[in-house]
């Protein structure tokens, strides 16, 4: 779709809604749902208790923040996702801060599984999503077209604008960070579950703005 | 560092690719759209209301004003009933100041904007009545009800005020205070 098109029908729909359409909501919300829930697995390590709870915020907050959506500055799908990743950041503080209640009265185990999913892939799934969320915007975005989207390195240069040098040399250096990081999580037992080791990382990524 | 090793691309790759099996969320889906289209259709109903509030607050507004600022008000007609006044009568001068004066049996009804004045002024019964004529005379297919304002302003007016005033009188009432002259002389000579 050409981006004259895709702005001035979002417009569209954008008016529809806050004039209360449900259709034109709906409309929104079946182009999006899927790509969005696949974006918030992933930047939840594909943990899918948390993925749903992420997804649900975010559409509640999407329907009373519409008014702030605008078209122009980029395609709907892009804003909830700029909403998700703060909520999954958000979401990913307060683990940290339970996670420091939980040592802290030593009460517990602080990777008991509350959904049935193993603690090790809790765990794991904990880890990426960290690495993620500490990431560079730029480095997650390159990450999350290889890997998520699938797109090739030629594709992500036609889609960005930039040299197949450039994209590599990201790529390259969006890997090793997010390698060292996840690995640098995966210390012994007493580190991986220590909530200040969880929570450094949250603290080099500032908040982004939908 | 980017060669494939143990902690390597393909672990990369591994953690970051496509997670199977996540995407069956077809009772999410359907209940969140629920949700939010319940948010939506509390939007719609706030947004109507407030149009109905601002109507109605626009309207009572008006009437407030019209209550407040209104020169004249006719009475209630109980109380112009009360006040022994005719129907259709002009209501505040028939309570203020006809109590005394004869009955003129029906009046005509004192046309829009054509109220007495302030209630400091006073003016006289034939002055009200005369006024009331002169504004139905300038408003169209109202010239019979000019023609009973006038007569009955004849019937309760002085001497001076039953003589014929080109400056201030309306060719209509110079014509009936005319006749009434010649009527009146006309009487006098029969008897």
């Amino acid at each position: 779709m050409i981006a004259d098109e895709r702005v001035t029908r979002e417009q569209v729909l954008r008016a529809a809604v806050l004039a209360g359409d449900e259709s034109a909501w709906q409309a929104l919300y079946d182009e999006t749902f899927e790509a969005l829930y696949g974006y918030v697995l992933w930047r939840s390590g594909g943990r899918k208790d948390r993925a749903d709870e992420v997804v649900q915020e975010c559409w509640l907050t999407a329907v009373r923040r519409i008014r702030r959506f605008d078209p122009q500055r980029g395609r709907f799908l892009d804003w909830l996702r700029g909403i998700a990743a703060n909520l999954v950041r958000n979401q990913l503080r307060r683990e940290s801060k339970r996670r420091s209640r939980e040592v802290l009265s030593d009460s517990g185990s602080p990777g008991s599984a509350t959904d049935g999913s193993p603690l090790e892939d809790r765990e794991r799934g904990s880890r990426i999503a960290l690495a993620l969320a500490a990431l560079p915007e730029r480095q997650e975005a390159v990450l999350r077209a290889k890997y998520l989207e699938g797109r090739s390195v030629a594709e992500i240069v036609a889609a960005w604008n930039q040299t197949p040098k450039a994209i590599e040399s990201l790529l390259a250096r969006a890997r090793d960070e997010f390698r060292a990081l996840y690995v640098g999580s995966a210390g012994d037992d007493d580190r991986a579950r220590d909530p200040a080791a969880l929570g450094w990382q949250l603290q080099r990524q500032p908040r982004r703005e939908p | 560092m980017n060669a494939p090793d143990e902690h390597g691309r393909d672990l990369v790759e591994t953690v970051l690719g496509p997670h199977g099996g996540g995407l069956e969320n077809g009772g999410l889906r359907a209940a969140l759209l629920q949700r939010t289209r319940r948010t939506l259709r509390r939007r719609r109903r706030r947004r109507r209301l407030g149009a109905v509030a601002a109507l109605l607050t626009c309207y009572l507004a008006g009437a407030a004003t019209a209550e407040t600022w209104w020169p004249w008000r006719p009475l209630a007609p109980a109380a112009a009933h009360k006040e022994g006044a005719t129907v259709g009568e002009p209501t505040s001068v028939a309570g203020t100041q006809d109590s005394t004066e004869p009955k003129p049996g029906r009046e005509a009804p004192l046309p829009e904007g054509a109220g007495p004045p302030p209630a400091t002024a006073k003016v006289s019964p034939f002055e009200v009545r005369r006024r009331a004529g002169d504004r139905f005379l300038r408003e169209p297919a109202q010239l019979a009800l000019a023609v009973r304002s006038y007569t009955n302003a004849l019937r309760v007016a002085s001497v001076e005020e039953r003589a014929i005033s080109p400056e201030r009188d309306s060719w209509l009432l110079m014509a009936l205070k005319e006749s009434r002259l010649k009527e009146r002389n006309h009487g006098n000579l029969d008897h």
